[in-house]
């Protein structure tokens, strides 16, 4: 494999990683808020 | 396919209002906590999730594990079968399209559940210590219209980006090269592409934290769904046909993806207003595209699939490019190829409903 291939390799995982981070913060970070906000 | 700064703007548009979607079903379940005053999370030994569940689908259950263990595979052969009885892959299907075909249908199936296992085996566990059903108190339906906007939004968007950013389409190519739709190459994918899958991570993340219901009929579901979809069976032409069955199709055909919609996406050409394949990036849900605007509903099915620029590559360069190279000379799989081979410029995909009767 070249060096090119890496740095696209590099370059498609990070996009996974971003589109898998972003709905997973919002989703998990939203029920925690709620709980936390709306706890007696 | 350059991405133009137009392109560009409207995927951080888009991108703006997939937050907004994605916090739709922290609405619901704020509206829910609000209206009953209820905080299950405070009695942890409560499982809302079971217990909010309607009763039939403790029948369903079974069904749908089954599906998922054994049923789609049973489901994709039967089909495939059927399809090919029927000649509906017009002998296209050639030698270099069967291995390819019959590699990217097996190997993900052998390859794929020991990385996913260990992600949520081994992983998760120790990345999320004692988080493990943290989300068991969510009821059963907004954990369900959370996983299937959780999980289908973001196959869009996984989707959609190895469409629009041209360094990423090549591990996407491979299931465009097909020039047949159906069971044949319903799974035929870049396997970099499928190990990546971020939406697979997603869920499997959401049902460590206690989602594992909802989803269980979600993921089955949607399974249903992107098979029929990918079926070169047309079974959406009588709801076309029939003027009595015209408000279900309306209905059908911009919420889920149907052949008529993904064939389009599968076209070889978008120059006869039927072919699509700038758009139409829904898997379960069409509504992603009626929103976002990239979606084109005709009712019509594309002539020719595939791509223009295909060249048959070895079936070893389908799978695994970049590890391995096609030896075909301008491949865009090739070592020394061309990122995208396609040298008209990207158009602006536009939501349309033409030819709808």
């Amino acid at each position: 494999m070249a060096v090119r291939d890496i740095k696209i390799l590099t370059q498609k995982i990070g996009v996974s990683v971003v589109v898998f981070l972003v709905p997973l913060s919002i989703l998990s970070g939203g029920i925690f808020l709620i709980q936390h906000f709306l706890s007696n | 396919m350059k991405t133009s700064e137009l392109s560009l703007r409207r995927l951080g548009r888009d991108g703006l209002i997939s937050l907004g979607l994605y916090a739709l079903p922290l609405l619901a379940l704020l509206i829910w906590v609000k209206t009953t005053g209820e905080r299950p999370w405070e009695q942890p030994a409560r499982d809302y999730i079971h217990q909010s569940a309607p009763s039939f689908l403790a029948f369903l259950k079974p069904a749908f594990e089954n599906l998922k263990q054994w049923g789609f595979l049973a489901i994709a052969v039967g089909l495939g079968i059927i399809e090919f009885a029927a000649g509906l892959y017009d002998n296209k299907w050639t030698a270099t399209e069967r291995k390819i075909d019959i590699v990217c249908f097996v190997a993900p199936k052998l390859l794929l559940p020991p990385v996913v296992g260990y992600f949520s085996l081994q992983l998760l566990p120790a990345l999320l210590p004692n988080l493990a059903n943290a989300f068991g108190w969510v009821p059963f339906w907004i954990g369900f219209f959370l996983i299937a906007v959780a999980d289908d939004l973001t196959q869009y968007w996984y989707h959609r980006l190895h469409h629009q950013l041209p360094f990423l389409w090549r591990f996407h190519r491979t299931h465009h090269s097909a020039p047949y739709m159906g069971m044949a190459m319903a799974g035929r994918q870049n396997f970099i592409y499928t190990i990546f899958f971020s939406q697979i991570y997603l869920t499997s993340t959401l049902i460590y934290l206690g989602l594992g219901y909802p989803a269980l009929f979600v993921t089955a579901i949607k399974s249903l769904i992107t098979l029929a979809a990918h079926s070169s069976i047309a079974w959406d032409k009588p709801f076309y046909r029939y003027p009595v069955l015209h408000p279900v199709a309306w209905v059908l055909e911009r919420l889920i993806s149907t052949p008529a919609t993904h064939h389009a996406h599968h076209a070889d050409s978008n120059d006869d207003g039927v072919g699509h394949y700038k758009g139409n990036f829904g898997n379960m849900f069409f509504l992603w595209d009626v929103i976002f605007g990239t979606g084109l509903i005709t009712r019509q099915y594309p002539a020719g699939y595939g791509i223009k620029f295909y060249k048959e590559e070895e079936w070893y360069a389908q799978f695994l490019w970049p590890l391995f190279k096609s030896k075909k000379e301008g491949s865009e799989l090739a070592a020394d190829g061309p990122e995208v081979g396609e040298v008209l410029p990207q158009q602006v995909p536009q939501l349309s409903t033409a030819n709808v009767a």
